[in-house]
This record gives C-alpha cells, sequence and structure tokens, in this order.
C-alpha cells in the first residue's frame, strides 16, 4: 500500500501562512461564512475552520529572542486515533494511497475524532455541526496534481511526498509535536 | 453564546453572501450551471469530505487558466487564475514567471500551458486572496455624485455620461495653457497646472500621461505614492550612478543575488515579509540559507525575516548610517577593502582587472572653499584636457581620465591641480568616515562596537559575495538618501557590483513601448511647463527666481525638492492648503488612501478638501469608499486589478528578462465569458467588468478625455492614425510592439501571461548576465552643489550620519525626546500591503486586529500590560490614538511598532448612503489602529508646519522619526 505525506523543512518556513490562504481557497472552508465576530466591541477570531495552519512560537529575552514557525496539517497517520475513536465509522483510510477522508454524510459531529487527533487536525464545523479535515486534495491528487498548500509554499518548505515511506528512518520531529509513536503520521521533517 | 455578529452590517464570508451569490446580487450571471455548483457539490472521490466542495482543479473540464499579474501589493507576482462559466475560482502562481519559480523549477518559455498549467507557481497569501477583492460586496456599483457636504456620506447613482459632462465641464475652463498663474512668478506655468492627477497606486503612468500631461498639459500629470513608500532609497541610487549628459540617475534600484551570495545585510529590508517580491525574494534567501548562507537583520523589531537570520541586529531607528559607516570605519583602517578595484579610474582600467564597474575613488575634488569650482569634481579642462572629462592623479600628477586605461592614486594627499586644492574622492571619505569614533558610531546607532566590529569582519571576509541591501525601513527618514548612500558604500568598498552573488540591477524586460507604434507620442499633444505643486526636482533659486525674489531669499516658505525625482505624495496636499507656490482648483484622485496611508496628514486633508471654495472640483476614481473618495464630489468606480490590462514590469531581484502581462481574468470580453472562448486579438475586445456598471482606469480616462477633447484619446490618437476608444486599443498597440521586439505571437504572450527569458541565463562566468557595467559614485557632486531650500546651506555631497531632524535641522530628539520618550516605527505583515487588504476576510481572519508592541522590560516599567487600553500621544496629536497593547521582547526599548494595515476608518468599515440608502458595511475593516495620523509635523524655528517630517533631499516622508509618549487609556 502507498502512503501520500509530507516532508517539512524547519529552516525554511517563513510563517507567511501562505498555505493556510491556499488551503481556505482550494477548499472553500468555512469562514468562507464567518464574518469577524465582535464581544466588547472587540474583534475576535471567528469559529474558523482551518485544514492547515502555522504555528507560530516565541521565547527568549530581548535582544536574545527566537520565533519558530511550523505548518501543520492532517498527517494522514498510518494509525490514524481519529479513525479508530469513530463510533459510526465516518472515517475512512483509502487503501490505495493512505488518505484519510470524513465522510460528512456519516459524520455524527460527536467530536471524539477531535479529542482522539494529537494534532488537532480534525476541525468543528459550527454550520453543519460535523466534523471536517485536510483531504490532502484528495481532488487533485487523483488526478496527477499536488495539493494546493503545497504547490504554494513560499519558502519550498512544504513538499508533498506521493510515496512516503513509513519505514524510512528520522522523522525529525520538531519539539511540541506529538510522540510519532502515537499514530505513526505521515510527516517527515528536516530540522532548522 | 455570548459572541453575536453585530446585526445589521454583513460580510463577504457571510454565508448569504459567497462570491457567486455576489454575482448574482450584481445582476452579471444568469442563474445557471454556477449556481448549481454552490447549492450541492458534486462530490469528489465519491464522497463529501466537507460544508462547501473544492474549487474545480485547473484540468478539469469546463476549467480555463488566464495567466496575469497580481496588483494586491506591489510585487505584481505572476498569477494563473482559474475561471470555469465566468467565475474567479482559484488564484495561483503563474509558472512562467520567475517571481513565482525558481530557475531549476520554472519551464521554459516554450512549454505549453496545458502541461505548464498542472505545477502552478507559488503565490502568497495576498496574492491568492485577490478573489476576495473581485467578489467584495462593498465595491462600488456604478458612478456617484455628492448630495451633502464633502464628507457627509450622501450620495446619488449617476450615469458615466453625466459623471463625464459635469466634470468636462468644470474642467473645460482650466484646461488654459496660455495665461500664466501668476504673471510676476512665470516660472509656475499656466492655469492648466491648477488641475491635479495623483494616483496612489499606479502602474499605468504612461497611460494617463497621455490624458493629464500630454492631453490635458497640466505639470502635475502623476503626482504618485512613491515618497510614502521607498522614495529615498531609488533617489540615493540615482545620485549614485548619475549620468551627467542625460541630467538623471540610470539605476534606482540594485538587489543582491541572493542564491549565490555568500553574506547579506538587510537593512529595514524584510525579505521574509515586506520587501517586494517577497515570493521572489523569501524564496531565494531560503534557499541562500540552505546553501550555508549568512544573513543579518537590522531592524529594531524582531521581524519574520529576523527569526531566520544569522544575527538581529536591533539598531536605533533611524541610525542605519552610523552602523554602515562604523563597519566602513574599522573596513578602511584594517585595510578590508578592495583597493585594486577602487583604483580603476575608468571602464578600461576596469576591464582590464576583470571589473564590470569602476567608481569615483580615485577623481580630485576641488576642496577649496573660495574657488569657484568649490566642491566640484575637478574638470580636465584646467589641465588642457576636455571640460566633460575628470581628473585624477597618477603617477605624481593629474591625469584627465579619459579612455584609455588609467588607474589613479587613491590617497595623495591634498595636491594642487591648476591653482586649485583638491584631494581624491576616496580621500574625503576616508575623513568623513574617520571623522567620528567607533565608539561614536556605536552611540548613534545604539548597538555596541564589539558588534560593529563582528559585522564589519563578517562582511569583509565575504569579499565580492557580501552584500548589503536597504530599503523602507532605512530610507523613510527625514536623513534617509544619506542613510541610503552610506549603507551602498559597503558594497563599493567590496565592489561587488555586477559580480556572480554580488549586488546587481536584475534583467528587466523587453520593450513594449515602441516597435510598431510608440506609446508615448501623442499627436497633437501638449508639453507641460512650469513648477510641480510639490516643487521636486527644482531648486528654489535657479528655477523660481521671482518666488525667490518676492520671499526674500532663503528659507522659502516650504521646502523645495531639487533631486526627489520620484514625486513627494505628502506635500501636495498641504501645499495646495497653503496655495504655495499656488492654488490649486480641481484634484483627481486614483487608487489613493492619502490620509490613511500618509504620516500627519488626515487633519490637513480633511480641513482642506472640505473647503469647496478652495477646491473647487474634486474627482476620485476608487474601487471603494475609501479614505478619499469619501470626500469627493464625484466618485468613478474602476475595476479591479484582475479586471484590467497593464504592462506591470518586473523588479532587480530577478536576473532574467521578463515583460509580464497584466490582463482581465474575469468579466467580458466582446459580450462572452473570459475563459469561455479563446482569445482573439483582432476582435474589438470591448471589457465588460465583473460589476458592468463600472470602467478600467483607462476606459474612465478615455471616456473623461473624449468629452473634453483632449488630444492623444479618440480617433487618430497613436502616431500611426489608429484611434484610442478602449483600454484594450492601447494595449493591443503594446502587444503589437512586445510581439514585434521579441518575436513571440501575440496569441502565446497572452496565454502566457508576459514573455519571459528561459531559465538558466542568469549568470555569464563569474558575473551576473545583465550588468549596470558603469561608475558608481561616492561622492554626490550634484547634492554638493545645490543649496537646501530652508537652510541657503549646500547640501553635503558625502555619506554622513545624520540624527532624524526637522526642516531646519534641529534634531527631532533635542526637542521631542524629553516629553515623548519612545520612537515610533511602523511595518508590514507578510499577508497584508498597505491601504487596500483589510477588505479581505481569508487575511483579517490570521489576525483580526494590530497591537501596540512594546519591549516587555518597558511595559514592566510603565506597569502595562498585555492587552491593556493605551493612548499614543505625539507633540502633533495631543489626543492620540488608543490601541492594544502588547508587550513583547521583540522590539528594542525605546521603540513602539505598530502595523501599518489597520484601523481604517472608511473602506466601507462604516456605511455610506446612495439615494438614500444605507450601503452594507463591514465594522471588521476598522479593527485595530493606524498611527499615520498621530506622526509628527514638521517645524521650522518653532514654528508646526503642516506636513510630516521628511527627508528635504530625496523627498521621503518619515515613518520612523516620529516621538510618542504612552498613557493608560
Ligand atoms: S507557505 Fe510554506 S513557508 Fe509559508 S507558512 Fe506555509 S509552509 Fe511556511
Ligand atoms: S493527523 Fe489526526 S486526523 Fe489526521 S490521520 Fe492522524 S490522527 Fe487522524
Ligand atoms: S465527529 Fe464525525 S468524524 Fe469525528 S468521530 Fe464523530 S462522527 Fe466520526
Ligand atoms: S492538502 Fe489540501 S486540504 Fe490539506 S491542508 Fe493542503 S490545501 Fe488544505
Amino acid at each position: 500500500m502507498a502512503q501520500r505525506g509530507w516532508l517539512i523543512d524547519l529552516g525554511r518556513c517563513i510563517g507567511c501562512h501562505s498555505c493556510t490562504v491556499a488551503c481556505k481557497a482550494e477548499q472553500n472552508t468555512a469562514p468562507a461564512n464567518s464574518p469577524l465576530l465582535f464581544k466588547g466591541g472587540s474583534p475576535q477570531r471567528p469559529l474558523h475552520l482551518s485544514y492547515r495552519w502555522v504555528i507560530v512560537q516565541e521565547g527568549g529575552t530581548y535582544p536574545g529572542v527566537w520565533r519558530t514557525f511550523v505548518t501543520s496539517a492532517c498527517n494522514h497517520c498510518q494509525t490514524p486515533a481519529c479513525l479508530n475513536s469513530c463510533p459510526v465509522n465516518a472515517i475512512s483510510k483509502r487503501a490505495a494511497d493512505g488518505i484519510v477522508l470524513i465522510d460528512q454524510e456519516k459524520c455524527i459531529g460527536c467530536k471524539y475524532c477531535v479529542w482522539a487527533c494529537p494534532y488537532g487536525a480534525p476541525q468543528w464545523n459550527e454550520t453543519t455541526q460535523k466534523v471536517e479535515k485536510c483531504t490532502l486534495c484528495v481532488e487533485r491528487v487523483d488526478k496527477g496534481l499536488q495539493p494546493a498548500c503545497a504547490t504554494t509554499c513560499v519558502g519550498k518548505a512544504l513538499t508533498y511526498v506521493p510515496d512516503f515511506n513509513p519505514a524510512q528512518a528520522g522523522q525529525n520531529a520538531p519539539e511540541g509535536f506529538s510522540d510519532p509513536a502515537l499514530t505513526k503520521p505521515s510527516a517527515r521533517f528536516v530540522k532548522k | 453564546m455570548a459572541e453575536s455578529r453585530k446585526t445589521g452590517l454583513c460580510n463577504i464570508l457571510n454565508p448569504d453572501m459567497n462570491r457567486r451569490r455576489f454575482l448574482l446580487i450584481s445582476g452579471t450571471l444568469a442563474a445557471g450551471a454556477s449556481v448549481r455548483n454552490l447549492v450541492k457539490p458534486a462530490p469528489v472521490s465519491a464522497l463529501v469530505t466537507g460544508q462547501n466542495p473544492p474549487d474545480a482543479t485547473e484540468v478539469d473540464a469546463g476549467v480555463q487558466v488566464i495567466m496575469s499579474a497580481c496588483q494586491n501589493c506591489h510585487s505584481r507576482c505572476g498569477i494563473m487564475a482559474r475561471v470555469k462559466d465566468g467565475v474567479l475560482l482559484k488564484i495561483d502562481g503563474n509558472p512562467y514567471h520567475p517571481n513565482n519559480f525558481d530557475p531549476d523549477e520554472r519551464p521554459p518559455y516554450s512549454t505549453s500551458v496545458d502541461v505548464a498549467k498542472k505545477r502552478p507557481g507559488r503565490l502568497c497569501a495576498k496574492g491568492q486572496a485577490g478573489v476576495q477583492v473581485v467578489y467584495d460586496p462593498y465595491r462600488i456599483k456604478q458612478p456617484l455624485k455628492r448630495v451633502g457636504p464633502r464628507g457627509s456620506g450622501q450620495w446619488k447613482a449617476i450615469t458615466w455620461e453625466q459623471a463625464f459632462q459635469e466634470i468636462a465641464a468644470k474642467l473645460k475652463p482650466l484646461r488654459d495653457l496660455n495665461t500664466l498663474i501668476d504673471p510676476a512668478a512665470p516660472e509656475l506655468g499656466p492655469v492648466a497646472n491648477q488641475v491635479l492627477y495623483s494616483a496612489g497606486r499606479t502602474i499605468e503612468g504612461g497611460f494617463t500621461d497621455r490624458v493629464w500631461g500630454n492631453g490635458f498639459g497640466t505639470i502635475n500629470k502623476r503626482e504618485d505614492h512613491t515618497s510614502i513608500c521607498e522614495t529615498s532609497h531609488h533617489v540615493a541610487n540615482e545620485l549614485m550612478t548619475w549620468d551627467e549628459k542625460a541630467n538623471r540617475g540610470r539605476k534606482n534600484h540594485f538587489k543582491p543575488d541572493i542564491v549565490e551570495a555568500k553574506y547579506i545585510m538587510l537593512f529595514g529590508s524584510s525579505f521574509l515579509e515586506a520587501n517586494f517580491p517577497m515570493v521572489a525574494t523569501a524564496r531565494k534567501l531560503m534557499d541562500f540559507r540552505a546553501k550555508g548562507g549568512k544573513y543579518v537583520v537590522v531592524d529594531p523589531r524582531f521581524s519574520n525575516t529576523a527569526a531566520l537570520a544569522h544575527r538581529w541586529v536591533p539598531v536605533k531607528p533611524g541610525g542605519d548610517a552610523a552602523l554602515a559607516l562604523g563597519m566602513a570605519r574599522w573596513m578602511l583602517e584594517n585595510k578590508k577593502y578592495d583597493a585594486k578595484y577602487l583604483a580603476n579610474a575608468n571602464q578600461a582600467a576596469a576591464k582590464a582587472s576583470g571589473e564590470p564597474t569602476w567608481t569615483d575613488a580615485t577623481r580630485l575634488v576641488v576642496v577649496d572653499p573660495s574657488h569657484a569650482d568649490a566642491r566640484r569634481y575637478l574638470r580636465a579642462d584646467a589641465i588642457g584636457g576636455k571640460k566633460e572629462n575628470y581628473v585624477a592623479w597618477s603617477g605624481g600628477g593629474p591625469k584627465e581620465i579619459a579612455d584609455a586605461a588609467l588607474v589613479g592614486d587613491m590617497e595623495p594627499g591634498e595636491v594642487t591641480v591648476a591653482g586649485r586644492r583638491c584631494k581624491t574622492v576616496f580621500q574625503l571619505l576616508k575623513e568623513r568616515v574617520f571623522s567620528r569614533s567607533l565608539a561614536q558610531y556605536a552611540a548613534d546607532c545604539g548597538l555596541s562596537v564589539d558588534l560593529i566590529v563582528t559585522l564589519a569582519g563578517e562582511f569583509a571576509a565575504a569579499g565580492k559575495q557580501a552584500v548589503t541591501n536597504a530599503y523602507r525601513g532605512a530610507v523613510q527618514h527625514t536623513n534617509g538618501v544619506y542613510n541610503q548612500l552610506s549603507i551602498n558604500i559597503l558594497n563599493t568598498l567590496t565592489g561587488n557590483y555586477d559580480w556572480r552573488g554580488g549586488n546587481g540591477g536584475g534583467g528587466g524586460g523587453y520593450p513594449e513601448g515602441s516597435g510598431v507604434t510608440p506609446l508615448g507620442t501623442v499627436p497633437g499633444g501638449v508639453s507641460a511647463k512650469g513648477i510641480k505643486l510639490n516643487r521636486t526636482v527644482k531648486q528654489y533659486e535657479k528655477d523660481g527666481p521671482n518666488l525667490f525674489k518676492r520671499d526674500g531669499g532663503y528659507p522659502a516658505k516650504r521646502p523645495w525638492f531639487p533631486y526627489a525625482t520620484h514625486g513627494n505624495y505628502q506635500e501636495v496636499i498641504p501645499s495646495a492648503a497653503d496655495g504655495y507656490p499656488y492654488p490649486i482648483k480641481a484634484l483627481i484622485t486614483y487608487w489613493n488612501a492619502w490620509p490613511y496611508s500618509t504620516p500627519g496628514l488626515r487633519k490637513t486633508f480633511e480641513d482642506y478638501v472640505k473647503d469647496e471654495k478652495k477646491l473647487e472640483l474634486f474627482v476620485a476614481i476608487s474601487l471603494n469608499m475609501g479614505e478619499v473618495a469619501a470626500f469627493a464630489d464625484y466618485v468613478l468606480p474602476d475595476t479591479t486589478y484582475l479586471e484590467k490590462w497593464a504592462f506591470p514590469g518586473m523588479t532587480p531581484t530577478i536576473l532574467t528578462k521578463a515583460t509580464p502581462l497584466q490582463q482581465p481574468v474575469v468579466g467580458k470580453l466582446d459580450g462572452k465569458d473570459i475563459g469561455t472562448a479563446p482569445f482573439n486579438p483582432d476582435a474589438p475586445n470591448v471589457y465588460t467588468p465583473v460589476l458592468p456598471n463600472t470602467k478600467t482606469v483607462g476606459d474612465i480616462h478615455i471616456g473623461l478625455a473624449k468629452t473634453l477633447g483632449l488630444p492623444g484619446v479618440g480617433e487618430k490618437a497613436f502616431q500611426d492614425g489608429s484611434p484610442l476608444n478602449t483600454y484594450w486599443d492601447f494595449y493591443k498597440k503594446g502587444l503589437q510592439n512586445l510581439s514585434k521586439n521579441t518575436g513571440k505571437p501575440i496569441g502565446e504572450i497572452v496565454a502566457k501571461g508576459g514573455v519571459f527569458e528561459d531559465p538558466g541565463n542568469e549568470y555569464d562566468g563569474k558575473y551576473l548576465k545583465y550588468k549596470y557595467g558603469n561608475v558608481i559614485k561616492i561622492y554626490i557632486e550634484q547634492l554638493a552643489t545645490t543649496k537646501d531650500s530652508m537652510t541657503g546651506q549646500y547640501f553635503d555631497g558625502l555619506p554622513q550620519y545624520d540624527p532624524p531632524k526637522f526642516a531646519d535641522n534641529t534634531a527631532i530628539a533635542t526637542v521631542d525626546e524629553k516629553d515623548f520618550p519612545f520612537q515610533l516605527i511602523t511595518y508590514k505583515m507578510v499577508w497584508h500591503a498597505q491601504a487596500r487588504t483589510a477588505s479581505i476576510p481569508w487575511l483579517m481572519i490570521i489576525q483580526p486586529e494590530n497591537f501596540v508592541e512594546i519591549n516587555a522590560s518597558d511595559a514592566r516599567r510603565l506597569g502595562i500590560r498585555d492587552g491593556d487600553a493605551v493612548r499614543l500621544v505625539s507633540a502633533t496629536s495631543p489626543g492620540g490614538v488608543v490601541g492594544k497593547a502588547r508587550a513583547t521582547e521583540g522590539v528594542r526599548p525605546g521603540v513602539i511598532a505598530v502595523s501599518h494595515h489597520f484601523g481604517h476608518w472608511e473602506l466601507a468599515a462604516k456605511p455610506h448612503v446612495v439615494d438614500g440608502v444605507a450601503q452594507g458595511a463591514d465594522p471588521s475593516r476598522g479593527t485595530g489602529i493606524q498611527v499615520n495620523p498621530i506622526m509628527r509635523l514638521d517645524q521650522f524655528k518653532g514654528k508646526v508646519l503642516n506636513t510630516s517630517i521628511q527627508d528635504k533631499v530625496g523627498g521621503s516622508v518619515s515613518f520612523y522619526d516620529s516621538r510618542v509618549k504612552l498613557v493608560k487609556a
């Protein structure tokens, strides 16, 4: 069985959010339907679904400051915790390429997968009361195209890997990335 | 839920207002195929994976890709627009365009579109968000005429015909090319100059000059925004490459050959965020980094670029020149410069030593202050040579610098030639650099001597593969030109120009302005005369003799800007308000956000434009009800950048040649949706935009100019006798020129979004293929022999550290520092442009508001915590502006940083009324703060002026020298 996955070069991610917006634009995720919200006159980040996002972390003391960027989405794990948690078998892993998908017709919105996934990939949709997540742009990769986030990546940090080799050593997961032993994510990193 | 959507106001991301629905509302799309898509997705891969279906892909049936250019920021990257049934689905990068791909990813030009489209080019968040610019529900949909007082927000819809007729009737009497504005000062020119056209952002200056310059005849034909962007950078580089014969600079922009360099020092130039084209500079900088290159970020703010840098150097804002000259001092002291390069006095000598460029280092300058030639390069006629030649000292005597190879002495000491005491430029530079100690430089730039020495050592060790690059952050200061000249000195000391891995001018483009039909030739056209309202490229004493006499010589009533070759945007309205040097009567703006994007301008702008006695006519060509349009008499709605033609140009970070084409990607050509029929360059190509009652900026100009009966439009508008009745007529000519000049058919140029030289042509062995190949000046004779209109003193001809100053040359800090302890800086986030992107939900969602960023130790001292409301107060604005504090370790202590995209007060952040009906608005566009309105106004001998602090040499407005204090709100 083939497995699709990601190669993420942490030394090249510039935190530009182009991948985030590419995913929104390609997948029309909500908020393709949410305005900014106001609470006490201040804008709030809307309840939004981003199949992909960029984790920004900062630390240090002036002038010894650091900031890191890690792009993040579903890792189409080899032993997906989401799939195992779903009580109605709405989540499937495609045999041919290992892409993990949530069937909206079957999802009952129990959010078990949201709690089960160690990577925060499943996203609650307030409007549909169901859970969605990165599809690895299945409609694109099935036609021999690359996922929208990967084609656009400005820093050449995020690469789509059509033939991810789960046996290859050296996953180089960054600090804070949940233990790969849990779900065997199909993502490999190049250290900064 | 505690959170609730504000009622009565909607947003594009409202479920009822997605882009297809928008089209229905706009009445431009018959209920058809694309509406079905909206209601129920055709499931992909046998199951429905989300609430909304993904976009159809570029290989799906019925989908077409249109290659064009982005203008959601000034990078103008290539875009590949995916369209289906007349709907814009997705914007990706144009794979042929070198902004969007590295040479090893980019397909050769001969690759067919069907193949190339399968691997779209890279594109930033802004570029992809362009979909939401077209389908912004709050665009203006038809021409509007004001019904209440200016700025009251009351409008009525009118026809284009009515708009053109009424505007033309008011402009016609002002097109007087014979009557002088002021007979006592004929230098000001005719009454026609009292009509002023100001584009904020423009890439169609070549077209609009035809209307306002050659057609209408006003000298104020294109007062664009460059001076609120990076003007002093351009001016300094032009002065460094000045061509005496042509009386202009040869080059305004150099960039490092990023990938092949070894050490890059970025001064206020954020390659991963704000510098342009970010998509190319960021990608290349990461390539450079992966190859082991080291880059240093000189910036008071810890930017994303700094986050990946070898070093972050938190310079004191405006201290850039002190750092550069401190480094230069160490390099000079330790002989870490390319003496061989600097000794070449001319091209032949340079060539013999394998150098594409040479310098003026060995030229002699007359230093005798009493001599008539003082401050000038010594000319060879003094030693019996040609007047246009310079003189070097070589082999113990003066030698004419003519065609034969000449190597000069760098430090012969003071020599006397034909009765004139002279020194070499190198000698003068050394004296200047050595006039301050490293400790003084360190204090000036707020860094340590150790750091300066370390940086100088690292820089020098990389030889010609060490490059400095400066941009907005270093030059939008009152000392902008001198900062840039000082930073350039480091490149000149290593002689890195035109070297592979060095500093280069880019590949440029193929000409489209001539070949078949010269676009700039206007049969029957006039040439405007006189002095621009902002007094750019004119000298007070020389060019304004009657004003000089009338006003008693120095100081001038307002500064003049003899070398501001890229205009002065901030001076326009304040000058008009003062009526100096003359009042204007009509103002036409395009894509202009003056009061929002210009420091210290809001109050002067609003007071001035509200006065109908002073300003008789105010027309805004504008996509939306922005901060300028809100005050106009007429708002003429133009199209988005995705609905117009242009030749947007290239930037020097691209080493090969390219001439991209911008073209409409949605809307109709001759009644058919773009993408549903093959493009035919011989068809009339009458364009109907997405909002059918809007027009391209070109068609607006043509309509108005035809109503006015101006030359340059209508029948026989071109040299070959052909007409200019639609915007396409103009670009058809441009495409014919480009086709002739490149041998590529128009159809192919249109299909591929321009003409692009194949990858693999970047280098010529050790050098860049496209070379500047000319002289680099250390000494700026133009400045040394030109007087400052406010002091009557000559400008300085050498790089220098000059602290930020008011117009009377008193240091700002000495006046303001005591009461206003913080220096205010602004910055640009990577997913926003300046005034235009707050309307885009996909971008606003990333970070819904901005902050007053303050160093954590300053915040602790003042008892300010994250999220506290704080008021920023300046000497100019006692009321100040209130924002939310964010304490961070990533800002230099004593500095406040605020990003420059938020806090709109118009732009449909609030409703306006058309025909009695309140139009929709989205308050999320007004979140956060904009600090420009509180920035410091200039002053002269204690008297506060009505313009912000600015660079008297380059014309840049200062964004980074205002002082503020913080009060808990
Ligand atoms: S587009 Fe690439 S470089 Fe930019 S944030 Fe995403 S992964 Fe990082
Ligand atoms: S990342 Fe999470 S959602 Fe994706 S397959 Fe793994 S466990 Fe499931
Ligand atoms: S939310 Fe939906 S997909 Fe997730 S576990 Fe529950 S039913 Fe399954
Ligand atoms: S692969 Fe597609 S769905 Fe997944 S994050 Fe990237 S763009 Fe979004």
